[in-house]
């Protein structure tokens, strides 16, 4: 599903060069939850953004479902992003003065999926992660919790090759984390390749693998032994 | 991403900051507004010189006699005669007709007015196709020969002699002269009013005799068509030079040239109020771009999210276009409402009819959705070039 072999990304000044990661090595297989841990300044956002398609690599190769983004131009890695990518980020980042639907229905848009095929495919994306009945609200009607969720459903509509997830919980209090790793979950279960980074350790916890960075390299890459599982509130219900 | 989702897209971004949506509006508003204003006073003032050339004979040229800056005025020395001969010795002459003009208190049954005299002969309607015979008739051929004392008042001065009550067959003196009332003209009124229309037309052989002065002020020449005017001009000249065995005595002119001269006048000012507009036009297409440059900072963040959805540069770029075209497509709309409404207000006070051209609002239409797309490039080609992790990250 994703092979990444010696990927380097270095950053030059006039007066210092900085290896933002060296020679990283990852295989990452279909249906499966890791998360990244590392602290900050370890490398795991520079490399999430590569895995993002968001940056290009100095160095190394990057396939991703049989594609080497490596090799592509701008359009193409904006083609990846939106066939290939589910993004949830810290953040939310939904468009503020569109509603979940409309928000939901954006990534559709750039792949040119028809207004009718649109529409449903975007309600069934919000049914799937509760928000059946919040498909009018902006995001400033709903809590940071339902705003996940819909960033969630954004990031699944076009049924992507994997998830991204960049610190998804670091906005959220513990109830509504527990909910979205709950989701997470979910998803791994029903067969969806998440990627999830994270410095909270329970929260990787929830992973079935963890990755550790430091300093631009994996220093660790282990199995979790004592797995944590979320139950969702009454409120989610995963179909 | 289709065409109809960009609008839409597009339509949303105009809408979350309408105010300052219509700021920028009111640029191009003023902008097309003064485009539209002068090019229909513009194209009425064209429109109305051809009118004029029309009513007045387009083709008809007048002998003068000249003046000359030693001697001062010169003698006339026209006849009546002449313009009968003319036709006959150049194909290229149609009609030529007299004219001796007077001056003086016209009076009537119960009141007088100022009126000028026009003597000259039967063929005056055929070089003069502003004039109509609205009642009565003109006088004939043999009228003028035999000097008959018969009179045809333009409707202005019958009205002002008469009031309401038909003037026909009254009996006028001027001076010593009286004359019997045989007939009304309409004189469509002219641009540039020569003062003639509180008028009155006689057989000159009439005025001649009762004055006593076998005076021709000047001959007004129809030449057959325009391509024949400058050689009916030289004809003219060479033969009344002949006849009256003088040399540069006599001063020929058009009205063509008389009204040229108003004509380029008035396309000299268009001109000048056309660059102005256009620079007021330019300024409103800078508001623009500036209004656009800021949205784009603004948006950053939400440009960083579509990117990272899949937003390619084209859809980012396709999105700005179209919201600054639809800014100016709508400024453009108003601006040609107001602007045809102001050429009509103005026309009220400048004495020229507006004329509206439908050239003029596509032209309008094209160059607004112009501004917009050309001033909305730079601004859509930042906003579509930035890195989707800096915009993210954007603040």
């Amino acid at each position: 599903m994703l092979h990444i072999e010696e990927l380097t990304k270095q950053y030059k000044t006039d007066e210092l060069e900085l290896f933002a990661l060296q020679n990283v090595n990852i295989h990452v297989a279909q249906g499966e939850f890791v998360a990244i841990v590392g602290p900050s300044g370890s490398g795991k956002s520079t490399f999430m953004n590569m895995l993002g398609c968001l940056d290009r690599p100095t160095s190394g190769s990057y396939v991703l479902d049989g594609i080497d983004v490596t090799q592509l131009k701008d359009s193409g890695l904006a083609q990846v992003r939106n066939q290939k990518i589910g993004f949830v980020f810290q953040s939310f980042h939904l468009l503020p003065r569109a509603t979940s639907l409309r928000n939901v229905e954006l990534p559709m848009m750039y792949a040119g999926v028809g207004m009718t095929e649109r529409k449903k495919r975007a309600k069934a994306a919000l049914q799937r992660v509760g928000l059946g009945q919040r498909m009018d609200h902006k995001p400033t009607q709903l809590s940071g919790g339902q705003r996940q969720r819909v960033a969630i459903a954004r990031a699944l509509v076009n049924q992507p090759a994997i998830l991204l997830a960049d610190e998804p919980t670091g906005n959220l209090d513990s109830r509504s984390s527990i909910e979205i790793m709950a989701i997470f979950q979910e998803l791994h279960a029903q067969g969806v390749t998440i990627l999830l980074v994270t410095h909270e350790a329970d929260i990787a916890q929830h992973a079935e693998r963890v990755i550790t960075f430091r300093d631009g390299h994996i220093i660790r890459d282990e199995r979790v032994e004592k797995r944590l599982f979320a139950t969702a509130s009454e409120e989610v219900i995963l179909t | 991403m289709n065409l109809l989702e960009s609008f839409r897209t597009a339509l949303e971004g105009i809408g979350t900051n309408k105010l300052r949506a219509t700021l920028t509006m009111s640029g191009i508003i003023i902008g097309i507004m003064s485009v539209i204003a002068v090019i229909t006073l513009g194209n009425g003032s064209q429109q109305s010189y051809t009118d004029q050339l029309e009513k007045l004979g387009a083709t008809n040229f007048s002998v003068y006699f000249g003046w000359d800056p030693e001697q001062g005025s010169k003698l006339t020395d026209l006849t009546v005669e002449d313009a009968y001969a003319l036709p006959q010795q150049s194909p290229n002459i149609e009609e030529a007709v007299p004219f001796a003009s007077y001056f003086g208190t016209i009076r009537g049954p119960k009141k007088g007015k100022d009126a000028s005299i026009q003597g000259t002969n039967e063929d005056l309607l055929k070089v003069q196709p502003n004039l109509k015979i609205v009642a009565g008739r003109y006088f004939t051929a043999k009228e003028v020969r035999e000097g008959r004392p018969v009179i045809v008042l333009t409707e202005k001065l019958a009205a002002g002699l008469f009031g309401g009550e038909d003037p026909l067959g009254k009996r006028l003196t001027y001076d010593t002269a009286s004359a019997v009332v045989i007939g009304v003209v309409r004189e469509d009124k002219l641009m540039f009013d020569n003062g003639r229309s509180e008028g009155a037309y006689m057989p000159i052989t009439y005025l001649q005799n009762v004055t006593g002065l076998k005076i021709v002020h000047t001959i007004t020449v129809k030449a057959k068509s325009k391509e024949t005017m400058e050689a009916a001009k030289k004809q003219t000249e060479k033969y009344l030079n002949r006849r009256h065995d003088r040399e540069n005595y006599y001063q020929i002119d058009s009205i063509e040239n008389a009204l040229g001269e108003m004509d380029s006048f008035s396309g000299t000012l268009t001109t000048i109020f056309s660059v102005a507009a256009g620079i007021a036009l330019f300024v409103g297409g800078i508001g623009v771009m500036n209004i656009m440059l800021v949205s784009v900072t603004e948006r950053t963040r939400e440009i960083g999210i579509r990117k990272a959805l899949g937003a390619r540069y084209g859809d980012i770029m396709l999105q700005f276009l179209i919201e600054s075209m639809i800014v100016c497509l709508i400024g453009g709309t108003i601006g040609i409402l107001l602007g045809i409404g102001t050429a009509m207000f103005a026309s009220q006070y400048v004495d020229v009819p507006p004329l509206l051209s439908w050239e003029s609002i596509v032209i309008a239409f094209g160059f607004s959705s112009a501004i917009g797309i050309f001033f909305g490039l730079y601004p859509a080609h930042k906003a579509a070039r930035l890195n989707p992790i800096d915009a993210l990250r954007y603040e």
